[in-house]
């Protein structure tokens, strides 16, 4: 037996005030490690959103806006390209292909995104995965529509099913196209982006839904069967915004400023990930103040842990003075309890790194479907690692304190404490 | 002839008391015979064990344990030495709570190695010989793996005595360690303990404010009320 067990003895004896206070350290440990872990989670969940796309072009307006109504289906398009722009871009030598986007409808409160058969060769995310399809096909009519993951699943929606689309974003908007219903022929894979949240229907589609409306609103005494609208040209007018993959990625930021400079029109062209990093200045903010907040947790947590300490010096100075007795250097109860206070702090991470990937393996669950952010379980970041080891030596060295006052207490108790 | 004690012009106070607590001019133990020590409650009695356990060191004179002068060491001899040759047992709580009865019997054998060696060599394994000692200060087996909660007072004190014998140390203090039994309790206890300090040779300093008791020993001192210490024999 050395003074090691004895000290684990010891603290054994005390094991209701050691355990609440192993949790009380293991908790605003895993407060920390959950934070930053899911700080970058969104972080990757943001940037797996979308890749192989080189740019994004749409009407004027601030990129981030544009990446976020193109991309998240985050807010509403202000201004939108012209037909005949997009065949400009699209004609480009440098361009090696295009996928329109027009936005504005929706169903059920999910999205609607008139595109082209384009969307699903092209459009890519995470590691460069493609879209795959579920269940049926993509478009070959007009009136139909291939459906996200999450829209099949959360409607209960199967291929050959109807479906009408409203007019405008609400969830409950009033102005259906009832006159133009869709059928749904395809279901994609689930993806983890919000395109698990999206109808895809034929730019056609949205044209014809819209051939009896003006500027927003349905013109009176005036309608468009289903199948009149057929017979109509149907190429649009205009769309949201488009994607574009170069044929040389070299050649991007040259395109860029020459969109960015384009004559006829006033246009918006970003690069995705560079508009992203802008959003991570932008949230970078909040994102500090909560690890400020976490990194109080546990520095309170470690103050907590030396008045547990301390407040029981009192009660063991019978057990101090037993050990003088036995020999016990007066060093060697100051190192007691700093063995003490190391062991919360140890005992304090391993528990509190087994309850922070439990809580993520579990959250993950529903975060994942709710919010299309996939939560991981791994080991934290290096500059966290660091951190971690630092908070390790710091919980040896507070044990200072307890311990120099029981030190002190020894010597002057020598073998004769009386309490 | 070795001697256990000896000590010469020894003078102690605490910090802030103006006169000496203690003044002992000459006292010398020979290796194997007992020494009582009397007196009222604060006349010095716990704190010139404390300066013989190597705890406290005297403003001035010396003392000698087994022929060292052991006030004269740094702290860490002494405390090697109070580890290795000395066992101790308090007036009361003198266990480990989070120990068994036999852990804390074995507890000097594992902090020292010369009482482990002596142990070994007498019993083999520490086991036994924390045996040994539960049986010959009565503690009945069906007790020894018991937690120490389980115990009477008196027979606390005699697994105290037990963990202060184990190893053969040569030097048994106990201050005060009947103060809390009964009668019946404190002749039994006297009885094991002066007679198993003499099967192994320990010379044993006991103090007591019972001065009854002082027929079981060689030698007596008292610490007075003018603080100056008589030694009779
Ligand atoms: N740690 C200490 N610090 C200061 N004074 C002490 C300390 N321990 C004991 N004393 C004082 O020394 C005197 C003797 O105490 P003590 O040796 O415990 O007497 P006894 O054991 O004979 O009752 C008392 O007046 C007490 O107040
Ligand atoms: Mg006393």
């Amino acid at each position: 037996m050395n003074w090691l067990s004895l000290a684990l003895h010891s603290l054994w004896n005390r094991r209701a005030t050691a355990i609440l206070t192993v949790f009380m350290v293991a908790l605003s440990l895993c407060m920390l490690l959950t934070v930053d872990r899911v700080r970058q989670d969104t972080r990757s969940s943001f940037a797996n959103t979308l890749s192989g796309t080189d740019l994004i072009v749409g009407g004027r307006t601030g990129g981030l806006n544009l990446l976020l109504y193109t991309v998240f289906r985050i807010g509403n398009a202000t201004n939108n390209i012209s037909w005949q722009t997009y065949q400009d871009i699209r004609a480009n030598d440098a361009v090696a292909w295009t996928v329109p986007i027009s936005l504005g409808d929706s169903h059920q409160g999910f999205r609607v995104l008139g595109t082209t058969n384009d969307y699903f060769d092209h459009y890519q995310y995470g590691r460069k995965q493609p879209l795959e399809l579920a269940e049926g096909r993509a478009f070959e009519g007009v009136y139909e529509a291939v459906l996200g993951a999450e829209v099949a699943e959360t409607l209960g929606y199967e291929p050959g099913r109807e479906i009408v689309v409203s007019h405008g974003l609400g969830r409950t908007s009033f102005e259906n196209h009832d006159d133009k219903p869709f059928t749904v022929v395809g279901i994609l894979e689930p993806t983890g982006t919000p395109v698990d949240r999206t109808l895809h229907v034929p730019l056609e589609g949205i044209t014809a839904m819209h051939v009896d409306w003006q500027a927003g609103v349905k013109v009176p005494g005036l309608n468009i069967s289903a199948d009149e609208a057929l017979e109509r040209d149907l190429t649009p007018e205009s769309i949201t915004a488009t994607l574009v993959g170069m044929k040389s990625r070299i050649q991007t930021f040259q395109f860029q400023r020459r969109i960015n400079e384009y004559r006829q029109e006033p246009l918006s062209a970003i690069i995705p990930g560079a508009t992203l990093q802008q959003l991570w200045q932008m949230i970078a903010i909040a994102e500090n103040a909560l690890i400020a907040v976490s990194a109080m947790v546990v520095v309170t947590g470690m103050m907590g842990m030396v008045t547990v300490i301390l407040a029981g010096l009192n009660e063991r100075r019978r057990e101090m003075a037993i050990l003088r007795a036995l020999g016990a250097r007066p060093p060697h109860i100051l190192g007691l309890l700093v063995l003490e206070s190391g062991f919360y702090g140890v005992i304090g991470l391993v528990l509190g790194l087994a309850v922070h990937w439990g809580l993520m393996a579990v959250a993950g669950l529903w975060v994942q479907p709710a919010y299309g952010i996939e939560l991981t379980v791994g080991w934290p970041e290096p500059t966290l690692l660091i951190a971690l080891a630092v908070f390790l030596t710091i919980s040896f060295l507070v044990g200072l304190v307890p311990g120099w006052k029981a030190y002190r207490q020894s010597l002057s108790d020598g073998l004769t404490a009386r309490t | 002839m070795t001697q256990a004690l000896s000590i010469d012009s020894l003078r102690f106070n605490w910090p802030g008391q103006q006169a000496p607590l203690l003044r002992i001019e000459a006292l010398t133990l020979t290796q194997g015979d007992s020494l009582f020590v009397q007196g009222a409650s604060g006349s010095g009695k716990s704190t010139l064990l404390n300066l013989m356990a190597g705890v406290l060191v005297p403003q001035a004179g010396e003392i000698r344990l087994l022929d060292q002068p052991i006030s004269r060491q740094r702290g860490k001899a002494r405390d090697r030495f109070r580890a290795d040759h000395i066992g101790y047992i308090f007036q009361q709580f003198n266990l480990l709570p989070y120990l068994s009865v036999q852990g804390n019997v074995m507890l000097p054998a594992r902090l020292s190695r010369l009482r482990r060696q002596r142990a070994l060599d007498q019993h083999q394994t520490l086991e036994s010989a924390a045996a040994h000692w539960l049986s010959r200060l009565n503690i009945p087996e069906s007790l020894w793996s018991r937690p120490v909660s389980a115990l009477s007072v008196g027979q606390q004190q005699r697994v105290a005595s037990a963990r202060a014998l184990i190893g053969s140390p040569e030097l048994v203090i106990a201050d005060e360690p009947t103060s809390a039994l009964d009668q019946d309790n404190v002749d039994n206890f006297m009885k094991v303990l002066t007679e198993q300090c003499r099967s192994i040779g320990s010379s044993l300093v006991f103090v007591s404010h019972d001065r009854h008791l002082a027929a079981w020993f060689d030698q007596h001192l008292t610490l007075d009320a003018a603080r100056n210490a008589e030694v009779a024999s």
